[in-house]
């Protein structure tokens, strides 16, 4: 067994994949008929359509399952092991993945039934476990109003510190998903948003540019696109006008195509700002103040100029949120991403003063774990504050 | 010498088209909301008031420029109709008009229109038309729903090929808004700002498939130029299509080098808008590799950027980029005086 790594240094990792073992894990969670309607009918947990883009090796690192024999991600003591204590992380933030298979779900009913129970069960069961487990809830666009109510469910429930949107065929800057976003500022949670890998599968779901990708590969190099459509989308939709108080944390959608795009819309608006009348300021100053990016998967350059490119675009020290996306098959190493990628001047932002600014200090409820000289962000130069 | 890639020259007048088709041709498009709908194809995504309705042809748009390549952009929005077969007709007499406009002046040159629904009669119309007149120089190849790498455009590659004409791509406008266009990015997106905003992802998604569909090893001499959608992002991108290629080769072997190899010696971009690439211009297109994928596209009269705003964004490497279109036109390098 490993031990933790001694730590002075708080690291909040912001994509760390959760999953319930089997099924049953979930009965306690679930009322008697929808535990016998998904027994009897089958409970989709996958988003891909797994016979269109067939993953070409797993999706999952070999490594990551557990000696027993049980699906990666599903032991949570195994995840503190392999991937928390060898490289100090203070804090995961866990983004279940089964749930994004309820992006291809027709049955709203059964889909908040599901949620529910996944968000309970990984409240009760990971949260509650260890204390350097954070959780996002999960939501869905099949109704809003529903999604509002489970959000002030969980609000202000020790370790639930985000609320895990799904995203179907609506665009996030969608006036339907105000009920969300209300809920959210209220309870002081922000919004996380993760590609589900329905993207480009089904009609209810978002797309790439063009047409249908051939390969899986293929696909994955323009997945980052829907992400950037939703940055767009929400600035040109006028929500952060009407939330001024909503932060969305973009999780595995990359982010060096952020600073061209801002740049873009910037000009764009500049030369013509009635073409976006909700827009009230310039593009990249609500990227500022709302948005955060995750770093997975870090694109991987040969020459050091264009790291140094990469992370000296301007404000990009305060939109970037580490991550390592464990379990996953392209999961990026923490340490090497920590020690040789991020520019020195910018690692406690992106390991965790970013976090806390974004998820309020109940991000760090691990902190008694750290040396106390190194827990208070503000030494770092770092505005914490609970939302 | 200066060389524009990115011009766009249009009838005022659909009438004006009548006498490039057949008679019966003629009648079925005489009628007041085809001839009333010229506009449309200019203002799909207006976004300032500086996006011409006027066109200018002839010497007062070649006046600057020692080359020009003029798309007829009316025909790029065939990937919005639903008649494809009359859209043939339509972009026929396009390239009938466009090359009779150009005549008179030797900088200009022309685009032939093909349709991406139609390849056998595409390669067949770029044979044919490089036959008659040396002043095309490029195929326009407008978007469909289908991405660029598919096997179904090989025809249109080889024709391109063999005449030594660059396919250049140029959106229409209608992408991500009309029906059996190609879609953008996410889902629907209801203002011409996002739309345009967004256009870069379709030159993204094109490059990304023709790479890994293996279209640069069945046609290395293809050239393939992206006008309009902008560079700064090409970075970004060749990153990712390393990156991803190297993670998952073993399930496209015929993808035989990094993805980036084959954009680096195939795939031109147009400068417009070039002042979104200020910032990353001097960090991140350092190499003369990257920078001579770059060509001076001045996408006039849509709000276009003079030549004295490329010298202002890219500095002391301008002069150098208002003439890397010359590889990419090379055909009609010999014609220039």
């Amino acid at each position: 067994m490993r031990t933790r790594t001694p730590q002075t240094v708080p690291i909040v990792d912001c994509d760390v994949h959760p999953m319930y073992d089997r099924f049953e894990d979930l009965h306690p969670y679930l009322p008697v008929r929808w535990r016998r309607h998904f027994e009897e009918r089958g409970v989709r947990t996958y988003a891909r359509a797994r016979d269109r883009y067939n993953h070409p090796n797993k999706t999952y690192r070999v490594d990551a399952v557990p000696e027993a024999g049980h699906a990666a991600g599903s032991d949570r003591e195994f995840t503190l092991e392999m991937h928390m204590n060898p490289f100090g992380i203070t804090a995961a933030l866990l983004l279940p993945q089964q749930p994004y298979g309820v992006t291809a779900w027709g049955d709203a009913d059964a889909v908040y039934a599901f949620l529910a129970a996944n968000n309970d069960y990984f409240r009760d069961c990971w949260v509650d476990f260890d204390d350097r487990y954070c959780l996002a809830i999960t939501v869905s666009p099949h109704d809003p109003l529903r999604a509002a109510a489970e959000i002030r469910r969980h609000a202000g429930q020790p370790g639930i510190v985000g609320v895990q949107l799904l995203l179907m065929d609506r665009m996030m800057g969608d006036a339907s998903f105000d009920p969300i976003y209300e809920a959210c500022c209220e309870a002081g949670l922000p919004i996380a948003v993760h590609q589900s890998g329905s993207e480009g599968c089904y009609y209810t779901s978002q797309v790439v540019a063009g047409g249908v990708p051939r390969s899986y590969g293929e696909r994955h190099v323009v997945l980052t696109q829907v992400g950037a459509a939703n940055v767009v989308d929400l600035i040109v939709s006028g929500t952060f006008e009407r939330f001024p108080d909503l932060r969305v944390v973009m999780v595995e959608w990359g982010f060096s195509w952020l600073s061209p795009l801002t740049a873009r819309m910037d000009l764009f608006w500049e030369r013509d700002p009635r073409a976006a009348p909700l827009v009230r300021r310039w593009p990249s100053e609500y990227v500022q103040d709302h948005i955060t990016l995750t770093t997975q998967p870090l694109d991987e350059m040969e020459k050091r100029h264009e790291w140094d490119a990469l992370f000296s675009s301007p404000g990009l020290d305060r939109l970037l949120l580490f991550s390592s996306d464990y379990p996953h098959y392209d999961t990026d190493d923490p340490g090497l991403v920590i020690n040789s990628r991020i520019p020195e001047q910018m690692r406690s932002a992106v390991c965790y003063g970013n976090a806390v600014r974004t998820f309020g200090d109940r991000i760090l409820r691990a902190a008694h774990r750290i040396a106390p000289e190194r827990t208070d962000a503000d030494s770092h130069g770092e505005q914490s504050h609970d939302r | 010498m200066i060389v524009d890639c990115d011009r766009h020259v249009a009838v005022g007048d659909y009438a004006e088209l009548f006498t490039h088709m057949p008679q019966s041709w003629q009648k079925h498009f005489e009628r007041d909301e085809f001839v009333g709908s010229v506009r449309d194809a200019a203002s799909h995504i207006k976004l300032t008031d500086r996006f011409g309705d006027a066109v200018r042809v002839g010497s007062e748009a070649c006046a600057e420029v020692d080359l020009a390549l003029a798309v007829p952009h009316q025909g790029l929005t065939i990937n919005g109709w639903a008649d494809q077969v009359a859209a043939k007709t339509f972009i026929t007499a396009l390239n009938s008009w466009s090359i009779q406009n150009w005549e008179a002046y030797s900088a200009g040159r022309s685009a032939i229109l093909v349709s991406p629904y139609d390849p056998e009669w595409s390669a067949r119309v770029i044979t044919e038309a490089v036959s008659r007149s040396d002043r095309y120089s490029a195929v326009a190849l407008p978007l469909s729903s289908t991405l660029l790498g598919a096997n179904s455009f090989d025809r249109i590659y080889r024709a391109a090929t063999e005449a030594d004409l660059p396919v250049v791509v140029h959106f229409s406008g209608v992408e991500g808004h009309y029906l059996g266009a190609p879609p953008l990015s996410g889902g629907v997106h209801t203002t011409a700002f996002a739309r345009a905003t967004l256009m870069p992802h379709l030159a993204e998604s094109s490059i990304t498939s023709l790479c890994f569909g293996g279209t640069f090893e069945k046609f290395p001499g293809l050239r393939v130029l992206f006008s309009g959608f902008g560079f700064a992002w090409l970075p970004s991108l060749l990153w990712r299509l390393d990156r991803e290629w190297r993670t998952f080769r073993h399930d496209v072997p015929w993808v035989k080098q990094p993805p980036s190899e084959y954009v680096l010696d195939s795939v031109w971009l147009s400068t417009w808008p070039v002042g979104e690439a200020a910032a990353e211009w001097p960090s991140l297109f350092t190499s003369e590799r990257l920078r001579s994928r770059v060509v001076f596209g001045s996408h006039d009269p849509f709000d276009g950027d003079t030549v004295d705003a490329i010298r202002d964004t890219l500095g002391e490497s301008a002069d150098a980029v208002l003439g890397h279109g010359s590889p990419v036109l090379a055909r009609s390098l010999g014609a220039v005086k």
